[in-house]
C-alpha cells in the first residue's frame, strides 16, 4: 500500500554550486521507506543547472521540478511566489528539505511548512515511511546523548528538515535518469523590499577553500610568513583561495583554516598550485582530487611531482613573485585592449 | 524603530557560560542598536520552565520589556510560534534579532507574520531614511550590503558580534532585585514521542573499518598516479618557469 508523494527540496546558488549533487546522493543512499511512496520528486530552487546535468545524477528520483529564480538574499515575497508556482502540481504529503551547513534551507523548510500548513520536524537525523503510511522521525535532542522518536499520523502533512550526514566519501548510488520527467519553471524576483547596494568580493584570506575554484598553496619552501604575503598577492591576481601544508601551519606562518590535507581540508578545486610543498602523503590526500595540479619545488624528486600535471623545478618564492608580476602585466594589457 | 530579541533558553544552561558565549550576542546587538538609533527593545525568551536566571540578567542589562514563554515540549515549535504571534502582530516597524542556529522558530515566526527573513547577517545599522542596512555573508566568501524596510527578522551570524557584557555588580544586583517578567505557558498537544539514548545510524563493523583503513593507507602506499606519467616537467631559470606556467594555464583555459 503506497501513500502519496514525497518532495525533496534543495537550493542551488549558482552554476558552480554542486552541493545539491552530494545532498541528493546522500538522500538516495539512505533507507527511508521509498517503497511505500508513490512518487519521489526533486525540487531544485535557485540557479538551476542544465537539465542534462540534473537527469544524469537524479539517483532514483521519479521526476524533478527546476524552479529558476533569483538568489535568496532574503526569504520573503519571492519564495511565496515560488510556492504559488509549485501549487500547480499535486502537492506532497511528505516534504523533505536536504539541510547541509546552509541555514537557509532549514528556513525555507519553515516557510514551506507554514504555507502548506504542515507539521515541521527539525534536526532530523533519520526518518522512515511506515507501511501504514505513518512517518517515524528521529530527532537529535542532544547530539551524542538523547534522541526523540516521533510518529506522525498518515493523514498529517509533514515537513522534515533532514540533516545530511557528513561523510567524506562520494555517494555510491548513481543511476542514469532514463524516462525522467523534468519540468522547468521561472519565477521572477519580487522581493521589492530588498535592495542590494553592493557586492563585496572575497580576499584570498576569506575565500573558503572548499568552495574555491582555484587554490594557491604554500609549504616549507615558501620560507616564512613573508612568503605567504607573496602568495596572497598571487592568489588575488588569480582570484584564488590560499592554502597551506601542515608544516607551514605548524610554523605559525598561516592559520589552521588554510591547512590542506588529511588533518585539514580536502579540496576539489579546478586549479591547485603548490609552491614549495614537497607532497607528504597526508597532504596529497587532501588535494589529489583537484582537476589540474601545478607544483613548483626546488627538489626534483619531490613526491608532489608524482601527482602534478605541470612539474616546475625552481625556487618557489621567486616563481610566485615573478608570476604575480607577469599576471598583473597581462591583466593591464588586456585592460588597455578592452578600452 | 522597535527592536526585539528572540532568545531560545536551554533546559539547564549555565548563565555565565551563556553570557560569555555568542548566544548572548543578539541581546548585546539589540542593546547597542537601541542606544545608537533609539526606539524600544523587547526580549522574548522561550524554552523550558527552568532558566529564569538568564532573563534576570537581561533585566539587569537595563531591558524592562521581558517575556518568558515556557513549553513542556521543546520539540514542537508550532505551538511556540502561535504563542509568539500576538506579541508581534500589528508591530510594523519592528526588527527581530535572532541567532543563526538549528532553531526553526524564527523562520516559522517570519513565515506566519509574512515578514521578510534575512539570513547570515554580519552587521546591522540604520540609514537616514529609517531603512535597515545589513551586511550579509554569502557562499564562496562573498558579502553583500542590503537595504531593507521593516518589519524584518534578521538571523545573525554570531561570530561577527560581541557577546553581552555585564559588570559583576549588575549580575549580583540581578539576583536580589525584583524582576517583572511577562510569563506565559504554551499549551502543547500531546504527540506520541519516545525519548531514547543516542544511537549512531551506521555502526562500523570490522569489514567497514578495514575498508576505511585501506583508503587511508592507500594515500601512504600510493604508486605514481596517472597525471605524473604525462606531466610536463620544466627545469630552467625563473623566467622560463614563469613562461611555462603561464602557457600551461592559458592552454588549460584557467586564465
Amino acid at each position: 500500500m503506497n501513500h502519496g508523494r514525497l518532495w525533496a527540496f534543495t537550493l542551488v546558488d549558482d552554476a558552480a554550486d554542486r552541493r545539491w549533487e552530494n545532498a541528493v546522493g546522500r538522500f538516495a543512499e539512505t533507507e527511508w521507506g521509498a517503497k511505500f511512496i508513490d512518487e519521489v520528486t526533486l525540487i531544485m530552487i535557485g540557479a538551476v543547472p542544465p537539465q542534462e546535468r540534473v537527469s544524469s545524477v537524479l539517483y532514483g528520483m521519479g521526476s524533478a521540478i527546476l524552479v529558476k529564480t533569483a538568489p535568496f538574499d532574503a526569504i520573503g515575497d519571492t519564495i511565496q511566489a515560488v510556492f504559488r508556482a509549485l501549487a500547480d502540481y499535486p502537492l506532497p504529503s511528505v516534504s523533505v528539505f536536504l539541510v547541509d551547513d546552509d541555514w537557509r534551507v532549514a528556513m525555507l523548510g519553515a516557510f514551506w511548512s507554514t504555507w502548506l500548513k504542515a507539521c515541521v520536524a527539525a534536526n532530523v537525523s533519520s526518518f522512515r515511511v511506515m507501511p501504514d503510511g505513518s512517518i517515524q522521525v528521529v530527532q537529535d535532542v542532544e547530539v551524542g546523548v538523547t534522541q526523540a522518536v516521533t510518529t506522525y499520523r498518515p493523514d498529517e502533512k509533514v515537513t522534515i528538515l533532514w540533516d545530511i550526514p557528513h561523510v567524506s566519501t562520494p555517494p555510491r548510488v548513481r543511476r542514469q535518469g532514463d524516462g525522467l520527467r523534468l519540468d522547468a519553471i521561472t519565477v521572477p524576483d519580487v522581493n521589492r523590499e530588498v535592495e542590494v547596494i553592493r557586492l563585496i568580493e572575497p580576499t584570498p584570506q576569506e575565500l573558503p577553500l572548499e568552495d574555491a575554484e582555484r587554490v594557491v598553496a604554500g609549504g616549507r619552501g615558501i620560507e616564512g610568513p613573508d612568503g605567504f604575503a607573496i602568495l596572497e598577492e598571487l592568489a588575488t591576481c588569480l582570484r584564488a583561495g590560499l592554502g597551506a601544508s601542515r608544516v607551514a601551519v605548524d610554523q605559525g606562518w598561516i592559520s589552521y583554516a588554510h591547512q590542506v590535507g588529511q588533518s585539514g581540508k580536502r579540496i576539489h578545486a579546478r586549479l591547485y598550485m603548490a609552491f614549495g610543498i614537497s607532497g607528504a602523503p597526508q597532504h596529497l590526500d587532501g588535494m589529489k582530487d583537484c582537476e589540474t595540479i601545478v607544483a613548483i619545488n626546488r627538489d626534483p624528486k619531490a613526491p608532489i611531482f608524482d601527482v602534478a600535471h605541470l612539474a616546475v623545478v625552481a625556487d618557489a618564492r621567486e616563481v610566485a613573485r615573478q608570476l604575480t608580476l607577469a599576471l598583473r602585466a597581462r591583466e593591464s594589457e588586456e585592460h588597455v585592449m578592452t578600452v | 524603530m522597535n527592536w526585539s530579541v528572540l532568545l531560545p533558553l536551554g533546559a539547564s544552561e549555565d548563565p555565565l557560560a551563556w553570557m560569555e558565549s555568542s548566544a548572548s550576542s543578539p541581546l548585546a546587538l539589540g542593546r547597542s542598536l537601541m542606544r545608537r538609533y533609539g526606539g524600544s527593545l523587547q526580549v522574548v525568551g522561550y524554552g523550558k520552565e527552568e532558566s529564569p536566571v538568564i532573563l534576570q540578567w537581561v533585566w539587569a542589562s537595563g531591558i524592562r520589556d521581558v517575556w518568558h514563554l515556557t513549553t513542556a515540549d521543546l520539540m514542537a515549535p508550532e505551538p511556540m510560534v502561535e504563542a509568539l504571534l500576538p506579541i508581534y502582530q500589528n508591530r510594523d516597524s519592528t526588527v527581530i534579532l535572532a541567532a543563526s542556529s538549528r532553531d526553526v522558530v524564527p523562520g516559522l515566526l517570519a513565515a506566519s507574520l509574512g515578514w521578510t527573513l534575512v539570513p547570515e547577517v554580519r552587521a546591522v545599522s540604520v540609514g537616514v531614511d529609517e531603512r535597515v542596512m545589513v551586511r550579509q555573508g554569502r557562499r564562496g566568501g562573498w558579502q553583500a550590503d542590503l537595504r531593507l524596510g521593516p518589519p524584518l527578522v534578521l538571523l545573525l551570524d554570531c561570530r561577527f558580534f560581541e557577546p553581552l557584557y555585564l559588570t559583576v555588580r549588575q549580575r549580583q544586583q540581578a539576583l536580589v532585585e525584583k524582576v517583572v517578567i511577562n510569563r506565559r505557558m504554551v499549551r502543547v498537544e500531546a504527540r506520541e514521542r519516545v525519548m531514547r539514548p543516542y544511537r549512531r545510524l551506521a555502526v562500523k563493523g570490522a569489514s567497514s573499518s578495514a575498508r576505511d583503513a585501506r583508503t587511508r593507507l592507500g594515500a601512504l602506499l600510493q604508486t605514481p598516479s596517472e597525471p605524473s606519467k604525462r606531466a610536463k616537467r620544466v627545469e630552467g631559470t625563473t623566467d622560463e618557469a614563469v613562461r611555462a606556467i603561464l602557457e600551461f594555464l592559458v592552454q588549460q583555459g584557467l586564465i
